[in-house]
C-alpha cells in the first residue's frame, strides 16, 4: 500500500480519472507552469497534453463560466481556483448559474480554503455560501485516503461539486512547519503528513460521514481541518477520562444526518465545530437538520446542541489560531458540556 | 465583398419580415409576457438573422436577449419553437436552451453568457468538432466584466468564436455615449489582438457579408474576432418604459431613415428581386405561416405544470 500525502493522493485521483474518461478536462491558474502552486496537478500536462489541462489567464469568471459551456458541449470540466477567496470573484457563475439555473452539469470546481492566513482573499472558508446555493454538492475532506476517494466520486458525479481542500493540507507545511506542528503527531494526516492509501481503486460515496474516533461522552461533528483539531482534543481529553466521538462529515451536501443521529443517541451530547465564521455558518443548518429529522433524539439530549466556530470578524491580517477553534478551545468547550 | 446569391437575399427578406410580424403578433397575444419578460427587438432583427444564415445546426449562437424571437433563423430551431417559447409551450425544445443546436441559455446578469459561450468554443476546439461560436450581446452588456474575461481567454487560446456587439445605442436608459469613450465599438477588439470591423447592422446585405467574412475566417482555422454592428432600438427597453432618456425626434428619425425592414425591401425592389405584388404576397404568406404555427402550438395538449425546461435563463434583467 502506498503511503501518500494529501497532495499526492489528490494528484492520483486526477490522473486516474483522466485516464479513465477522456472527457475530463481541467483548467485554472498556473496548473501547468507551477503544478497548481500546491503540486496537486503535477504530471497531468506531461501525460495528457495541452487539450486536457490548461493554464488560464487570471480570470475566475471565465474559469467558472467556461465549465458551464464546456459541460453543455460534452466535456466534464474541473475548474480550479487557487484559493477559495478568488472564487468569490465568480459568484454569479457559481451561485446563480451553476447552482441555481443550470444545476445538473458534470462540473467540479476545486478551491483551497483556510482559516487565519495573510488575508481573507486567500483564507476564507466559504462553504456556507455554496451550501446555500441549491445545485451544489459540497465536499470538504480531511485526509489523503478521503480526498482521493471523494475526488474520484466528484469527477464521476453528474451534478456540480464544490470541492474545498484546506490550505493546511494543500501546503506540505510551511518551511519551519510552525503553523501545523501541534497536529503532526502521527494520528493526524495533514500537510506533509502521510497516510496509507490503497493501491487498488476505491471511491467514497457522498453523504457518508466517517467516524474518525469512537467515543461515548459527546459527539463532535466537524469536517476538513477541524477534524484534526478535534482528534487532538480527543487525545487530550482521553487522558482526563472524557471520551468523545469525532464524526467527520466529509461532505456537507449531501449531509449524513443518520450517522450523526446514531452517534448522538449514544453520547447524548452534540458539539458542531467549523472554521468559518459562526454567524450564518453551516453549524446552524446542521443543528436544525438534526432537529427536523430527529426531533426525538434532539429532545432527549442531555444538553442542547452547541457550536464552536470562528468569531464574527474578518480574519484578515490575523495569522492567529485563537480566532478560530483549536484543540484547546474544543477541549475546553467539551469539558464545559460534559460538566467536567 | 461578394454579393450574396438571390435566393439567400430573398430568404433573408422573408426571415426579416417573419421576425418583425411574428414578434408583433406575440406581443398582441401575450403583451408584456413576451419572451424575455417584455424586452422586444424591433429594429434590431437584421443582426441575428444575417448571422444565423451563416451558421450550421451544430454551431453555437447566442443572440442579444432582445432579439430572442429571431432564434427561429438558427438552423435546427424553427418558428414553432420561438412561438411556443412565447406561449409557454415547448413541443420540441427551448430555443434559447438547445445545446445540440448550440444555444446554451442566457442570463439576466448580462455579460455572463460570454464566459459560458467561450467555454463552448473551447469544448468545440478541444473536441475538434469544427463548430463556430457566434456570441452577440448589446453595447450595455459588453461593458460587463465577464465579456472582458471571455475575450481574454479567447485571445490567449485563439478559440473559434466571433464576438458581436449589437450597439443599439442604449443600455437600458443609458446612452452608449455616456458609457463609452469611443464611437467605433469595434476598437475594443484591438486590445485583444482580434481582427475587428464596424458595420451598419441595419443594412441586411452589409451585415450578411460581414458575418460571412468573420464566420468563414473562424471556420477556416482563424482565431477569434469582433464585429461592432450599429443599430437602433426602435421600441422601449421594456413595455411601459416612458423613455424619457431619448432626445425628442430621435426614434422617429431612425424609424424614417434606417428601419431595416422598409430599407431592405426598397433595396430588393430597386435590385428588381421583388415587385410590390410579391411584397404583398410575402406579407400574406408570412402571416399565414405565423398563424399556422400559433394554431399548432395551441392545439398541443396542455400538460399541468408544463413550463420551460429547468436550465433556461433570460428571465429578467
Amino acid at each position: 500500500m502506498a503511503v501518500l500525502t494529501y497532495i499526492q493522493a489528490l494528484n492520483q485521483a486526477f490522473l486516474e480519472e483522466m485516464r479513465r474518461d477522456e472527457r475530463v478536462v481541467m483548467w485554472g491558474e498556473d496548473l501547468i507552469s507551477m503544478n497548481g502552486v500546491y503540486g496537486h496537478t503535477a504530471g497531468i500536462y506531461e501525460e495528457f497534453g495541452g487539450d486536457r489541462i490548461k493554464d488560464t489567464p487570471i480570470c475566475e469568471q471565465a474559469i467558472t463560466g467556461m465549465a458551464i459551456g464546456a459541460a453543455l458541449r460534452g466535456l466534464r470540466p474541473i475548474g480550479v481556483f487557487m484559493n477559495s477567496g478568488f472564487s468569490l470573484a465568480a459568484f454569479d457563475g457559481l451561485f446563480l448559474k451553476i447552482g441555481c439555473v443550470y444545476r445538473g452539469l458534470p462540473i467540479v470546481m476545486q478551491a483551497t480554503i483556510a482559516g487565519p492566513r495573510e488575508d481573507m482573499d486567500h483564507g476564507i472558508s466559504p462553504e456556507a455560501l455554496y451550501m446555500h446555493s441549491p445545485g451544489w454538492k459540497v465536499v470538504m475532506p480531511s485526509t489523503p485516503y478521503d480526498v482521493k476517494g471523494l475526488m474520484k466520486t466528484a469527477i464521476r458525479d453528474n451534478a456540480p461539486v464544490m470541492f474545498l481542500d484546506h490550505s493546511a493540507a494543500m501546503f506540505s507545511g510551511y518551511s519551519d512547519g510552525s503553523l501545523y506542528t501541534p497536529y503532526q503527531d502521527g494520528s493526524i494526516m495533514f500537510g506533509g503528513n502521510k497516510q496509507e492509501v490503497p493501491d487498488e481503486e476505491y471511491l467514497i460515496p457522498f453523504g457518508q460521514a466517517d467516524i474518525k474516533r469512537e467515543g461515548s461522552d459527546l459527539t463532535l461533528v466537524t469536517f476538513s481541518f477541524m477534524v484534526h483539531h478535534g482528534l487532538a482534543a480527543a487525545n487530550t481529553l482521553a487522558k482526563e477520562g472524557i471520551s468523545i466521538e469525532v464524526v467527520d462529515l466529509r461532505t456537507i451536501v449531501p449531509l449524513d444526518v443518520e450517522t450523526m443521529v446514531r452517534s448522538a443517541d449514544k453520547t447524548g451530547r452534540v458539539l458542531i465545530v467549523h472554521e468559518a465564521m459562526k454567524r450564518g455558518g453551516v453549524a446552524g443548518e446542521i443543528a436544525f437538520r438534526l432537529q427536523e429529522d430527529a426531533p426525538d433524539t434532539v429532545a432527549s439530549l442531555k444538553i442542547p446542541i452547541q457550536r464552536l466556530a470562528a468569531m464574527n470578524l474578518p480574519l484578515a491580517g490575523r495569522p492567529d489560531w485563537n480566532l478560530t477553534p483549536s484543540a484547546d478551545s474544543i477541549a475546553a468547550k467539551v469539558k464545559e458540556m460534559v460538566g467536567a | 465583398m461578394e454579393m450574396p446569391p438571390n435566393d439567400i437575399l430573398l430568404k433573408l427578406y422573408r426571415q426579416l419580415l417573419t421576425a418583425r410580424r411574428g414578434e408583433q403578433r406575440m406581443f398582441e397575444m401575450v403583451g408584456p409576457a413576451i419572451f424575455p419578460t417584455g424586452h422586444r427587438g424591433v429594429g434590431e432583427e437584421v443582426i441575428p438573422i444575417a448571422i444565423c444564415n451563416n451558421l450550421t445546426e451544430t454551431d453555437c449562437f447566442h443572440p442579444n436577449f432582445r432579439t430572442a424571437f429571431c432564434l427561429f433563423a438558427k438552423p435546427g430551431i424553427g418558428l414553432i419553437d420561438v412561438i411556443g417559447m412565447n406561449l409557454g409551450r415547448f413541443p420540441r425544445l427551448h430555443p434559447f436552451f438547445a445545446p445540440q443546436y448550440g444555444t446554451l441559455g442566457s442570463s439576466g446578469t448580462l455579460g455572463e453568457p460570454a464566459v459560458i459561450y467561450v467555454g463552448a468554443a473551447l469544448a468545440n476546439a478541444i473536441q475538434k468538432t469544427g463548430d463556430v461560436t457566434v456570441f452577440v450581446q448589446g453595447d450595455g452588456a459588453s461593458n460587463r466584466a465577464p465579456t472582458h474575461e471571455a475575450m481574454v481567454v479567447a485571445a490567449a487560446w485563439q478559440l473559434p468564436i466571433v464576438f458581436v456587439i449589437q450597439n443599439n445605442q442604449y443600455g437600458m436608459g443609458t446612452s452608449v455615449h455616456k458609457a463609452y469613450n469611443i464611437e467605433d465599438l469595434s476598437l475594443r477588439g484591438a486590445g485583444y489582438g482580434f481582427p475587428h470591423d464596424r458595420v451598419d447592422g441595419n443594412d441586411m446585405i452589409a451585415m450578411y457579408q460581414m458575418a460571412k467574412k468573420h464566420i468563414d475566417r473562424v471556420r477556416n482555422g482563424g482565431g477569434p474576432s469582433l464585429i461592432a454592428a450599429d443599430t437602433y432600438r426602435l421600441g422601449a427597453h421594456y413595455e411601459g418604459d416612458a423613455q424619457r432618456y431619448r432626445p425628442k425626434g430621435e426614434v422617429e428619425e431612425w424609424r424614417r431613415t434606417k428601419d431595416p425592414l422598409p430599407r431592405y425591401q426598397k433595396q430588393l425592389v430597386e435590385m428588381e428581386l421583388l415587385t410590390q405584388r410579391e411584397v404583398d404576397r410575402l406579407e400574406e404568406e408570412v402571416a399565414a405561416e405565423i398563424e399556422a404555427a400559433i394554431a399548432a402550438i395551441q392545439a398541443l395538449p396542455k400538460e399541468p405544470g408544463s413550463g420551460p425546461p429547468v436550465a433556461t435563463a433570460v428571465d429578467g434583467i
